[in-house]
């Protein structure tokens, strides 16, 4: 048997592993992109340009969630 | 059950704790910079590029969370809005840097980097708190 408060604080706590698992597989994410831009020839210039342009669009992206 | 839940919530306190501020901003160097530049610059440079992938990375997090209910749509929007900002003064950084004015692009990216570290941190005590 589990109490209600007991059940929510765990629920919690699952939440936030998840928080963190989703954020380090998210970067992991941008970095598989990043090696692909890299192979299709893009400068260092050129990703660091690709970077700001990811940031801004995963911002839209995830307001329209 | 209430052991399964406690395996798990030991598992989640070790992840949320180590693993995501752990890695933001490392490996350093997994994201190219340009060999001509001054080791100073290549080093803003990474700090500018990590930040960006940090943002990024973040804000398909909170993203995610709205969607598994995690957090409301007021409370992501909240989230994003400051990521936007630090990502703006990234973008400024990055002008600096490219303008050769390495130490003030040093200087905002460096406070970016903590900036951006505490709203991890305060995404997930967020999420641990009922």
């Amino acid at each position: 048997m589990t109490d209600p408060v007991t059940t929510a604080i765990l629920s919690r706590l699952v939440d936030a592993a998840f928080t963190a698992l989703e954020t380090g597989m998210a970067r992991e994410d941008v970095l598989a992109r990043v090696a692909e831009l890299e192979k299709a020839g893009h400068t260092p210039d050129q990703i660091a340009d690709d970077l700001a342009t990811m940031r801004k669009a995963s911002s839209a992206e995830a307001r329209a969630k | 059950m209430l052991k399964r839940l406690i395996l798990a919530a030991t598992v989640a306190v070790a992840l949320a704790g180590c693993g995501t501020v752990a890695t933001l901003f490392t490996p350093p160097g997994s994201i190219p910079v340009a060999s001509t530049l001054s080791p100073e610059a290549q080093a803003v440079q990474t700090t500018i590029n990590e930040g960006n992938a940090a943002l990024t990375a973040f804000n398909n997090a909170v993203g995610q969370q709205k969607v598994d209910g995690i957090i409301t749509a007021a409370k992501r929007d909240a989230y994003l809005d400051k990521s936007d900002g630090y990502g703006e003064l990234l973008d400024k950084a990055q002008k600096a840097l490219r303008g050769g004015d390495i130490l003030s692009a040093k200087t905002s990216a460096d406070a970016v980097k903590k900036l951006i570290t505490t709203l991890h941190r305060e995404a997930a005590t967020a999420a641990r708190t009922p």
